[in-house]
């Protein structure tokens, strides 16, 4: 494929708004329409920059109303919908008519369009960007998959409950024997590649023979998987690598095709190359490397593929044309059942029990994730469909207010016989077309803010990609949001306008009207400055969480120590080799100037990352059943110089030692929350459970700390010796005398001079890894902070509006009060007054539903009560300075009115 | 195709500066627009949305056609589509012409010349 020009997101924008056009039009001239663009947008930004872009947007905008609207009267005119009229159609004209008006209305008006545009624009921006998000994560199907709706996932359950992933006997006898489906198992492997020098990690799916079939995707180059590479194991080491990770790592070389590549140290074939944006059926998951389970041995290390205890692989299937969904279930079930029950079947008993299975949409997120994701962004989205609903109120009380000004214009046209129905139909364009800009600048708001969104580092240890950027179906979502949002909120103030009796205005007589609306805008913006007031303390409440959290100690010392993933294990180093290079590292680690301990861990505390274990204590019956029965508990593998690393203390018998390996009888420490769980008031030491078929003897006990959450009780936790759980992945600690962050570079050098073809590790320091337990406040509080403050800007632009609307009202009894002997000051705070009634009502309302409202989040708050004084004291006062500006401004204009003048016009 | 080529006067203006941009070599679209604006001062700029409306309805007429000529080997994009005047549009524009020479010619047209600011 040659190259072509890389797009930029105008030009993407452009393409897709062309669908505005008819479709024979578009398909003449469509991209020729685009290259058209392209050249201007290029010269316009050489010539003058983003300024120059910015006025060829409104320019095309314009254009594309227009010119659209032409073709399809046109198009209609063909297909002998509409009358041939020899002049213009009279509907078009007036349509053209009533735009150029507005055009020049707007323009006249530019200070408050722009503001009112501008306001437009946050609230289409919010709902857009959400819609986009969420377009990307759960809406949008698997890039590069054809016909997704075909294709389900297969979980194995039990009737009881519960799922199991598959083994690989399971796999064949499903696939082999279904009639109704085409199935193929794959799994994730992180692995290691390489093409000579420092190896990269990457994200690998392991899959069998028929997956890129069943997903109908064809290679960009190269190819896939042959029939022998997928049915003979550990013949055949081939890799297909993605359309990303080929232009990353390989520099988008085609050669490279065809030839080795280094997977996990092995050498392999890289046989073809993904097309672009295909990444799996998990497409968030950045997946680099796809292998075939052919080669299952050398890349898992974890016994044959005929296992049947082994349940490791997830299973997808596409549905036949000629089956339904239900059927398809049904026989799915049927041949679990058939698998389970067979008397000749190797399955241990306790998978034998799932003897059902269930299929689900392949939706792009696993199973268990689906719902609860829809369901968070059903609340986001709802959240910023309030935001363009209090956006759109005010935009609407700023029509009103203007159409207040224009009183005169509309009475002199409706008196010299403009029809009502063409007066609304033009007031109601000013208002669409004010929408729609703002949903246009929206759309771009959505642009930029889903830019700053796909920027955000989540601290989890896969990759993650997501084009976040809007496509085709938000734009339009959001274009139709703004349009219905224009007629909705445009049709009143339009009709209100219009139903003046134009006689009584020309004479001058204004006896103000509509009490009962102005009482209806004025619930309005109390019911936003409580809204507002309700999201920005919950922000409060969740940033004094946040310090507070911060604040909690864990129980252990996470200042000054470095640490690190190492997993040699994916650079195929096995059990001997790999203990015997953590034991080097650690050796001369710990030799280094300005590094008190060294130490290892299967996990991190506080990193969401808990693994537990079934023990059983001959002497303690779990709740509900008999003693000596299976529960479960948290654990961590650590060695010999994890406590002294995290500073934690014996607080009786001892340490792990270096001695507590694999010919060594079975140890395991536990903290005081274990001994007086299960061993209430006796002495741990020398105790014994059982844990997988082993008895292991408590050594040791430890105080408790923070294991996996921060607000967590103390919980039983047992930590047991790494060398007797061997695993070749784990976490390295290193405790510096001073900034961890200085001694990342040695750490790496030494890792490199112990072997140069591992990765290079990502450092990062405890304190670092510990914080993602402060994630979810830390979310909560961008969240609610954006929306709140936006809920706020938007309440004082209301006000604003509210207040200029009655004060313009009110111009003929304001004149009257200055000429009488009035200062100017007893007007401004007459307006004021009028004002901050109205957020006085709004923060009192606001006040007593965030008391509700925030005793949801307590479990949240760290011991922060819900009612903190502090927060809504702050929150109140910030809020009710902001509404005392707003309404300062209008007080101002109206107080600085020639009395005469506004007398004069009545 | 129209059979009297008389019924397409008087042309549009914008119609009228699109044949005679052509009259001289093929251009594609870009092309089009940069002329236009350049023989008119930048009175007359056109957008997309604008020129292909144009365009079209001189193609539906039958006064322009897409042309199979492809452009030199050193534009990144082979899709651009080249237009040239058919032999009814060069009569079409010719006739335009003349007819607007007979404008200029009359007397009240003449009259107006003092008009004009010494250029």
């Amino acid at each position: 494929m040659r190259g072509r020009a890389t797009t930029t997101v105008s030009e993407r924008v452009y393409a897709a708004l062309m669908h505005v056009y008819p479709r024979t039009f578009r398909a003449e001239y469509g991209d020729e329409m685009i290259d058209y663009f392209r050249d201007r947008r290029r010269d316009e930004h050489a010539r003058s920059g983003g300024r120059g872009v910015a006025r060829l947007w409104i320019r095309t905008l314009i254009d594309l109303a227009s010119t659209a609207t032409h073709e399809h009267i046109t198009a209609a005119r063909l297909a002998r919908r509409l009358p041939h009229s020899p002049n213009g159609d009279s509907m078009a004209q007036a349509l053209m008519q009533d735009l150029k008006f507005t055009v020049r209305m707007l323009r006249k008006n530019l200070g408050s369009t722009v503001v009112a545009v501008a306001i437009i624009a946050l609230g289409t921006g919010a709902v857009s960007t959400i819609f986009s998000v969420a377009n990307a994560i759960v809406l949008r199907p698997l890039p590069g998959v054809t016909t997704p709706s075909e294709l389900a996932i297969i979980e194995r359950t039990q009737p009881t409950g519960g799922s199991l992933s598959a083994s690989y006997p399971y796999y064949k006898h499903i696939a082999a024997n279904s009639r109704t489906m085409q199935i193929a198992a794959w799994s994730m492997i992180q692995l290691t590649m390489s093409t000579g020098g420092e190896g990269v990690s990457a994200l690998g799916n392991i899959v069998s023979g028929n997956y890129f079939d069943v997903l109908a995707v064809r290679p960009a180059i190269g190819r896939f998987f042959s029939a022998d590479e997928t049915s003979v194991p550990n013949a055949h080491p081939v890799v297909v690598v993605s359309h990303a990770f080929w232009e990353r790592q390989l520099s988008g070389d085609s050669s490279t095709v065809g030839k080795t590549i280094l997977v996990n140290g092995s050498r392999y074939t890289l046989v073809g190359v993904a097309p672009e944006h295909f990444s799996g059926i998990y497409p968030v998951l950045r997946t680099d490397v796809w292998a075939p389970l052919m080669m299952q041995a050398q890349l898992r290390a974890r016994g044959s593929l005929d296992n049947a205890g082994s349940a490791w692989l997830e299973l997808f299937g596409r549905i036949a044309p000629s089956s339904s969904r239900s059927e398809a279930r049904v026989e799915i079930a049927a041949l679990s059942k058939q698998f389970a029950t067979a008397p000749t079947s190797a399955e241990p008993t306790a998978l034998a029990r799932f003897t059902s299975a269930n299929l689900y949409p392949a939706s792009g997120l696993p199973v268990d994730a689906a719902q609860a994701v829809a369901g968070f962004f059903g609340v986001l989205l709802a959240l910023a469909g309030l935001v363009l609903l209090i956006a759109s109120v005010n935009v609407a009380t700023m029509l009103l207010a203007r159409s207040v000004v224009r009183r005169r214009e509309i009475a002199v046209r409706l008196a010299l016989g403009a029809a009502r129905g063409r007066l609304v139909r033009q007031l109601l364009t000013e208002s669409v077309t004010l929408f729609l800009l703002g949903g246009a600048a929206g759309t771009l708001i959505a642009v930029w803010g889903t830019r700053l969104l796909g920027r955000i580092d989540l601290p989890v240890d896969v990759p993650i990609a997501l084009d976040l950027a809007p496509d085709l179906r938000a734009l339009t979502v959001t274009m139709i949001v703004a349009l219905l949002t224009g007629i909705g909120f445009g049709l009143a103030p339009a009709l209100q306008a219009s139903r003046l009796d134009f006689a009584t205005t020309l004479r001058g007589d204004t006896s103000g009207g509509g009490r009962i609306r102005s009482r209806l805008r004025s619930s309005l913006i109390v019911g936003q400055v409580a809204l507002s007031l309700v999201l920005l303390s919950a922000s409060g409440l969740f940033v004094r969480a946040l310090d507070r959290g911060r604040r909690i100690d864990p129980g252990f010392d996470v200042n000054n120590v470095a640490t690190t993933a190492l997993n040699v294990g994916t650079a195929g180093y096995n059990d001997a080799r790999a203990r015997t290079f953590y034991r080097e590292l650690a050796a001369r680690l710990a030799a280094m100037p300005g590094v008190s301990a060294v130490g290892y861990a299967r996990v991190l505390p506080l990193s969401m990352n808990n693994t537990g274990v079934d023990i059983s204590i001959d002497e303690y019956a779990p709740p509900g059943k008999s003693p000596g029965a299976d529960f479960s508990v948290l654990i961590d593998d650590i060695d010999e110089g994890y406590l002294a690393v995290t500073r934690m203390p014996v607080v009786a018998g001892r340490n792990i030692r270096a001695t507590d390996d694999s010919t060594a009888p079975r140890v395991a420490i536990v903290n005081r929350a274990f001994a007086d769980h299960f061993w209430t008031g006796r002495d741990p030491i020398g105790r014994t459970f059982h844990l997988n078929r082993n008895t292991v003897t408590v050594v040791g006990v430890v105080p408790d700390s923070k294991f996996s959450k921060l607000n967590a009780a103390p919980e039983p936790f047992m930590y047991l010796p790494i060398a007797q759980h061997f695993d070749a992945g784990t976490n390295l600690l290193v405790r510096t005398a001073g900034d961890p962050a200085n001694i990342f570079a040695a750490i790496r050098r030494e890792i490199r001079a112990l072997d140069p073809q591992l990765p290079a590790p990502t450092l990062t320091t405890l304190r670092q890894a510990t914080s993602v337990s402060l994630l979810p406040q830390r979310v909560a509080v961008a969240v609610t902070g954006v929306l709140g403050l936006l809920g706020l800007l938007l309440a004082a632009v209301g006000l604003y509006g509210v207040l200029a609307f009655s004060a313009a009202q009110r111009a003929a009894e304001i004149g009257i009060r200055l000429a009488l002997g009035a200062l100017r000051t007893d007007v401004v705070c007459l307006v004021v007054g009028e004002g901050m009634r109205l957020v006085g009502i709004g923060m009192a309302a606001g006040l007593a539903l965030s008391l509700l409202a925030t005793q949801a989040l307590k479990p949240f708050l760290f011991g922060v009560s819900p009612l903190d004084p502090v927060t809504f004291v702050v929150i109140g006062a910030t809020l009710a300075s902001v509404a005392l500006f707003a309404s300062y401004l209008p007080a101002r204009r109206a107080a600085s009115a020639d009395p005469a003048s506004s007398l004069r016009r009545g | 195709m129209p059979t009297d080529l008389r019924s397409l006067l008087p042309l549009r203006p914008v119609d009228f500066l699109l044949l005679l941009a052509l009259v001289e070599n093929e251009q594609h679209g870009y092309g089009l627009a940069g002329s236009i604006a350049e023989a008119t001062d930048n009175l007359v700029r056109l957008e997309p949305g604008n020129l292909y409306r144009v365009i079209k309805r001189l193609v539906d007429d039958g006064l322009i056609a897409p042309s199979s000529r492809r452009p030199a080997p050193d534009r990144d994009d082979e899709r651009r589509r080249y237009y040239k005047l058919t032999p009814a549009g060069a009569r079409v524009a010719a006739l335009e012409a003349q007819r607007l020479r007979q404008v200029l010619a009359s007397p009240a047209a003449r009259a107006l010349r003092p008009l004009l600011e010494p250029a």
